[in-house]
């Protein structure tokens, strides 16, 4: 499907520019949507909201238009998600036990939560000193890949191959020929 | 399989990271990748949720006691007795037990049970559940409340016998244990608890079990912490390490030195003080206490990087004279 004009001429837009790319995308849209809520009518509701947000919008200029749409859906339906699977996650574990609805909503998952963050932080610490730090720069510092790169010296798709390396690792696979070999694409 | 799932894994990660930057045309490759397999729109869920916890982060917080929800009544009923039909019930005691009656107004008809110091005892009730206590532990149990027992200080190892209609109950530190079957370990300490869940699952009360404060459900292999004030953190521990005292095995994953003396003492019956300045340092590790108190102090003084100074009543641990 790649067949729609990627980074146009002038891809930079206010938002009344932003609308236009909105009707423009709308069937994409609607199919990202859809592909992460597993729901049509979900997928309907999060983009009444994202036209929504757009209304509220103040009129500075977006690089980028496309992207950042694409990116306002997307969290939405992150969020959605976050708070249907914690939702669903503490009514499976209470029937675990009970059968019965009763588990404090929220403590849980927060427990949850603090303990996933203990992990993090033992695994990022368990990291190359270089790969904690760009991790810990982007993630918690929010700093561009790019700045991170003129921070430390090193080109954008090194740190790109770092954060590689650590997500990986936070998600149980190894980290092996992400770090030193710049090479090989990933996917 | 495996193969196929972290080959899956990977792509939502590259797929992450290069959508932070991305522009249109990639957010459309990536629909068409979402929407190629039900297991890629999982992958990328299970990325990208777990990345958003991140962005909770404060930068550089340390990980994180969280406050638990206390009942808010302060005049709160002792607690709820259970129907007197139980009144018959009795204790078997295992082994030599001091057996005093506490002083408890609300109470029917209480008794207390504890341990020496480094010696452990076992306490069956009539319906089968089974309480060994850690050297140094009392219990408060109730003739007519036979599912509520109150562990007044020190570390139990529960079995709980599973009755659906009165589940049982623990207060310790202030705070509430219900378990619904289970094997679990639990401390009290004059801050608060710990609990350890071996088997079967309990569900954690920030206060009193009747009232309306935060109640946490825990699986084997969780173990919760909380203070008096209701913080609380969670790990993860061996199941089967849980109430290991019991084989002389003492567990410790980031506890307080001054606990870690404290319990120490509890299974080897030796008085182990700590120096002030140490007693929040930290310690992981497994010590034994079934070579005796000397062994023990000693390797505890060596793991946690203090010296072991005999005094008249037992050991002090402090940092090593000038440094």
């Amino acid at each position: 499907m790649g067949d729609h004009d990627g980074e146009g001429p002038s891809e930079r837009a206010t938002d009344g520019g932003l609308k236009a790319y909105f009707l423009q995308e709308r069937p994409m849209l609607l199919r990202l949507l859809t592909a992460r809520l597993h729901s049509a009518e979900e997928a309907e509701d999060v983009l009444q909201e994202v036209w929504l947000r757009l209304s509220d919008m103040t009129s500075a200029p977006i690089a980028q238009p496309g992207g950042y749409l694409f990116r306002i859906a997307n969290n939405i339906a992150t969020d959605r998600r976050r708070s249907a699977l914690s939702r669903r996650q503490r009514e499976q574990d209470w029937m675990d036990v009970h059968g019965d609805a009763g588990a404090t909503p929220g403590a849980e998952t927060r427990l949850l939560a603090a303990e996933r963050l203990r992990q993090v932080d033992t695994t990022i610490a368990s990291l190359p000193d270089r790969t904690a730090r760009i991790f810990r720069l982007y993630r918690y510092e929010a700093m561009p890949r790019r700045s991170i790169a003129e921070l430390i010296g090193i080109s954008v798709s090194a740190v790109e191959k770092h954060l590689q390396a650590a997500y990986r690792l936070l998600h149980g696979l190894s980290m092996q020929d992400d770090i030193g070999t710049a090479k090989g694409q990933g996917r | 399989m495996n193969m196929a799932t972290d080959t899956v894994l990977r792509e939502a990660i590259d797929w992450h990271l290069a959508l932070a930057e991305g522009d249109s045309e990639r957010w459309h490759d990536f629909v068409d990748w979402l929407e190629a397999d039900e297991a890629h729109a999982a992958a990328y869920d299970r990325v990208v949720l777990d990345d958003a916890l991140l962005g909770e982060r404060k930068a550089e917080r340390p990980p994180t006691p969280i406050t638990l929800q206390r009942p808010i009544a302060p005049d709160r009923p002792r607690r709820r007795r259970a129907p007197l039909w139980g009144a018959a019930i009795a204790a078997t005691i295992v082994g030599g037990v001091t057996v005093s009656t506490l002083i408890r107004p609300a109470a029917g008809d209480p008794y207390s049970i504890e341990a020496p110091a480094g010696q452990s005892r076992t306490v069956v009730l009539d319906d089968g559940t089974r309480i060994q206590l850690n050297g140094g532990a009392r219990l408060s149990l109730d003739h007519t409340a036979p599912r509520v027992a109150m562990l007044d200080r020190g570390e139990a190892l529960f079995s709980v016998h599973y009755n659906a209609a009165t589940p049982f109950r623990v207060e310790a530190g202030g705070q509430t244990i219900e378990d619904v079957g289970t094997v679990f370990d639990l401390v009290a300490h004059d801050r608060g608890l710990r609990v350890a869940v071996a088997e079967g699952s309990v569900a954690f009360h920030a206060g009193d079990a009747n009232a309306s404060g935060d109640r946490i459900v825990l699986k084997p292999g969780m173990a919760l912490r909380s203070d008096r004030a209701g913080e609380a953190v969670l790990s993860r521990v061996d199941p089967a390490a849980v109430g290991g005292w019991h084989r002389g095995h003492l567990d410790f994953d980031n506890a307080r030195l001054a606990d870690v003396a404290e319990e120490l003492g509890w299974s080897t019956g030796a008085t182990i003080r700590v120096e002030p300045a140490l007693a929040e340092r930290r310690f992981s590790g497994v010590l034994r206490s079934d070579r005796g108190a000397d062994d023990a102090v000693r390797s505890l003084a060596a793991l946690s990087g203090t010296r072991p100074v005999r005094t008249a009543s037992g050991w002090t641990l402090d940092g090593g004279g000038a440094g």
